[in-house]
């Protein structure tokens, strides 16, 4: 096994080396030039000139990079070429962090909701549940991020009255349409799930109640990192750049859980365990979900990397100072030793996520250990 | 049955909530007026700027509001400001100022007991020094420009400078209340390195606001000085931030978000006013336009299709087109809105006719008929060139439209490489510094024409602005330049545009300066 991880670390220097080389030729094609921005609209041709050849923007593409990649060995990655000049290092240090919180979190979010999602669909395919979760999912991969994005500024940040209307709404009939189930007589059900039912409505009550009342006021844009404002603060406004993309990725991923789920139910591990009247619970839970996680797995490592990349459309719309838009702004700059050093951190990021994504394969399926690479 | 009492009992507890959580968003409250007093220091206030500015430090500073200029003036302050309301230049650091008969030597005196952020005091010698690295020549902004009018400094007492000017400038004051005014502590200047002082010149200003923190590209935040020689200063903690979007900026000043905010785009002031934001507005004369490159190789080099192009764009058209009739459309080197300057000449009038005429008789002598038309990927940059695009088409142009280029890659073309034949662009003249700004683009002499226009007439012109006492003479030479630009155009104007602070009735006691610039130490919060 750990010839297997060792390989797989392996394999990913020179992915890193064709990203790099990759992105330094590419911005070459970018038209665009950093001596005016460093000089403004007032320069002379001669200082433009001199700009150029301070900024070593008179040398070959490749000669730049490969000075980059020398200081790169060093542990220089540079500074940025317009004023402010900063190093480059920093920068990727303050932005890399908003960036890693929010993909973790939507990530996270996103499997909070997938998995029991995907889980009752595929147990209840077909029936209401999977019918009504199917639909929502169409509809969330249907919407584009940004689109989600506005609806959400628009529905919690300048109308949180709806906001309250709508927890309610939901919540009263979830936990109406759970009642009347329970008020049935149906022969199916003993009076132990109907007893569960209603401690069930209940609880959605509660939570609806809770959230009525401890739902904060979430601000429009802009981002307070922990260390200055504390997590509270931090997790208000990172709540809804999570929500839309966590939101967004658990439609995806719930289609991919319930597809493979709905599978395993029909395995005859799954079959054997219900002859032997095992409760629902473990056989979704401890004997059809893990090998049901391989597609899920691969899916939400994607995303995550995706995610790492940066969602510049909804870094934009929150102001969410992230990899996302340091990248865009390093191209409409032409800063290409900022632009180098971050896509390099986010393909490092990347296939590092990958490669845990692959070593996970070890553990959801015993049976792949022994595979050689 | 219990259990499903306890659900309807909830659910009407939810209910009752949600019927009670309705906004109160909607309130409005009259702007507050006065200044700040010990009575009304506390708060603190957000604005929203246009872009991120290139360091703190004022040199190198392209020294407009959009672009940093009031942020570093709440950390330096300046030796003399500029009063928009009585459109007089006032001593700020400086007690004095005063000329000589004939303006070339100016005589100023610095207040006594200013102090730095870290407790120097501020010296002439001090003066002389920061301004010396204006006029250095790594410093490539406008301000280098401004510095160099300046040909001598002598430093007399440790409070006294006289400058003696490479020549009469009766305006001179305006470039102590610019950039050049913000002296920087030459200690610290030297002690850290002008780039690492960019990023944090904590303790080199005189300003009423110290740095506390800079992140480029997410905010700027701001404490304020409780030995300022001007105070007491009331707003406690300023905090600058860049949203994208006059919508979005929009949007943050009604959340409450932003207090303040600097806004350029004319439908968004349009709503901003209607809403009832408080407003500090600049107008900026040819604010939007059609640049012609007069230089010999251009096509536009030809004074008949420059003629011909100006009356073909329609002020008005374009107004209705791009802005929804919210711009200060025209076609006249100055707006009749300037305060102070407007004389009552108007531009060029539309008349397509002329410019049918006038492009015949261009390819009657052998030019092509076809014209670049260049502009910057913004909306309303995309939106100007292709309403422009059809008033060209409209007198028999043949138009290349190239708008796929940032406004980075158009200014390029424009003041570096010089490659273009017409470009959507505002030169932007404010009447406060109005010489300093024309000269750099208008005098055939200037390194910095970028629009390749002689016109000796002009040159005259700007020579008599220059040594212009009176505001009547400021009035004669502009309108004299109205009818210069008329006989030989370097723009197809269509029009003044406004820079707007808008800021929430919270905020009172704002100072509008020059270019923009809000000055917040007579700032204060209401109900802090």
């Amino acid at each position: 096994m750990m010839h297997r991880v060792a390989a797989l670390f392996v394999r990913i220097i020179p992915v890193l080396i064709l990203v790099s080389l990759g992105t330094a030729f590419l911005i070459e094609l970018v038209p665009g030039d950093p001596a005016v921005a460093v000089v403004g609209a007032e320069g002379t041709p001669e200082q433009y000139a001199a700009a150029r050849e301070a900024l070593g923007l008179d040398r070959p593409w490749f000669v730049r990079y490969f000075d980059w990649i020398g200081g790169l060995l060093r542990g220089d990655l540079g500074r940025t070429l317009v004023p402010p000049v900063q190093d480059v290092a920093s920068l990727i240090a303050s932005r890399l962090p908003v960036t890693l919180e929010i993909a973790v979190l939507s990530v996270a979010f996103a499997l909070a909701i997938s998995i029991p999602a995907g889980t009752w669909s595929a147990y209840r395919y077909g029936r209401a549940f999977d019918r009504v979760a199917s639909g929502i999912s169409f509809g969330l991969i249907s919407i584009p991020s940004f689109v989600l994005a506005l609806m959400f500024i628009y529905l919690v940040v300048f109308t949180p009255e709806s906001v309250t209307v709508l927890i309610v709404a939901v919540s009263a009939t979830a936990a109406v349409g759970l009642a009347s189930a329970a008020r049935r007589n149906n022969a199916a059900s003993t009076a132990r799930e109907r007893r569960n039912r209603i401690l069930a409505a209940i609880g959605i009550l509660a939570v609806g109640v809770v959230l009525v009342l401890v739902m904060p006021d979430f601000p429009r844009q802009g981002f307070v990192r922990i260390g200055e404002g504390g997590l509270g603060e931090n997790l208000r406004t990172v709540a809804l750049p999570v929500l839309v993309l966590g939101l967004a990725e658990s439609a995806q991923l719930t289609r991919v859980l319930r597809s493979d789920m709905s599978t395993t139910l029909k395995d005859d591990f799954v079959l054997a365990s219900r002859a032997q009247g095992m409760p629902t619970r473990h056989i979704l839970l401890k004997e059809a979900l893990r090998p049901s996680t391989f597609s899920l797995v691969t899916v939400a490592g994607i995303s995550f990397g995706r995610l790492l990349g940066g969602t510049v459309i909804v870094e934009t719309i929150f102001r969410l100072p992230g990899m996302g838009t340091l990248i865009v702004e390093s191209v409409a700059r032409k800063e290409f030793m900022v632009l180098q050093a971050a896509v390099l951190t986010v393909a490092a990021l990347y296939v590092l996520v990958n490669a845990l994504v692959d070593i996970s394969y070890l553990y959801l399926d015993p049976r792949t250990r022994h595979v050689r690479v | 049955m219990r259990l499903r009492k306890s659900v309807a009992a909830s659910s009407t507890i939810l209910v009752v909530l949600a019927a009670g959580c309705g906004s109160s968003a909607g309130d409005s409250v009259a702007v507050v007026s006065g200044v700040c007093t010990t009575d009304r220091v506390g708060g603190s206030v957000t604005q929203g700027t246009l872009l991120t500015p290139r360091g703190l430090d004022p040199v190198g500073q392209p020294g407009a509001a959009g672009s940093g200029g009031t942020e570093v003036q709440a950390l330096f302050d300046t030796l003399m400001t500029y009063n928009t309301e009585s459109q007089q230049y006032e001593p700020q650091v400086a007690e004095t100022l005063t000329p000589s008969e004939d303006f070339t030597v100016w005589t100023m005196t610095l207040r006594d007991g200013v102090r730095y952020g870290n407790g120097d005091a501020l010296t002439a010698d001090d003066v002389k020094q920061s301004i010396e690295r204006h006029q250095s020549p790594s410093n490539t902004q406008v301000s280098r420009g401004e510095a160099l009018t300046i040909a001598s400094m002598d430093v007399l007492d440790p409070l006294t400078v006289r400058f003696t000017l490479d020549g009469a400038y009766p305006a001179f004051p305006h470039v102590l209340a610019t950039d050049v005014g913000m002296v920087t502590n030459p200690r610290i200047v030297e002690a850290m390195g002008p780039e690492q002082f960019a990023l944090n010149p904590r303790g080199a200003g005189v300003g009423p606001y110290e740095l506390e923190k800079y992140a480029p590209g997410e905010e700027i935040v701001m404490s304020a000085k409780h030995d300022y020689w001007g105070g007491p200063v009331c707003i406690q903690t300023l905090r600058f931030i860049s949203i994208p979007g006059a919508e979005g900026t929009l949007d943050a000043l009604r959340t409450g978000e932003l207090d303040v905010a600097l806004l350029r785009e004319p439908p968004a002031i349009a709503e901003a006013r209607e809403e009832g934001l408080g407003s500090l507005s600049t107008l900026y004369n040819y604010g939007e336009g059609v640049v012609m490159n007069s230089a010999a190789s251009r096509p536009t080099a030809d004074v008949r299709l420059r003629k011909a192009i100006v009356a073909a764009v329609d002020p008005e058209a374009v107004n209705k087109r791009v802005f929804n009739g919210t711009a200060l459309a025209t076609s006249a080197l100055i707006h009749e809105d300037t305060p102070g300057l407007y004389s009552g000449e108007s531009g060029p009038s539309y008349d397509p006719d002329l410019a049918r005429t006038l492009v015949n008789e261009a390819r009657n002598s052998g030019w092509n008929g076809t014209i670049r038309l260049l502009a910057d990927n913004s909306p309303i940059r995309i939106n100007e060139a292709i309403a422009v695009k059809a008033l060209l088409e409209n007198v028999g142009f043949t138009v290349e439209l190239d708008n796929d280029k940032s406004l980075a890659e158009v200014l390029g073309k424009v003041a570096s490489d010089r490659d273009y034949d017409l470009v959507i662009w505002g030169p932007n003249y404010t009447n406060e510094g109005l010489w300093a700004l024309m000269n750099r683009q208008l005098n055939s002499q200037s390194k910095s024409n970028y629009y390749g226009y002689a016109d000796s007439r002009m040159d005259e012109a700007l020579a008599a602005l220059r040594t212009a006492t009176t505001p009547e003479q400021e009035r004669e030479i502009v309108a004299r330049m109205q009818v210069v630009l008329d006989d030989s155009p370097v723009i197809a104007n269509f029009a003044a545009y406004e820079e707007d602070n808008v800021h929430s009735s919270r905020v009172g006691g704002l100072l509008l300066t020059r270019g923009s610039v809000l000055r917040y130490d007579k700032a204060f919060v209401a109900g802090a």
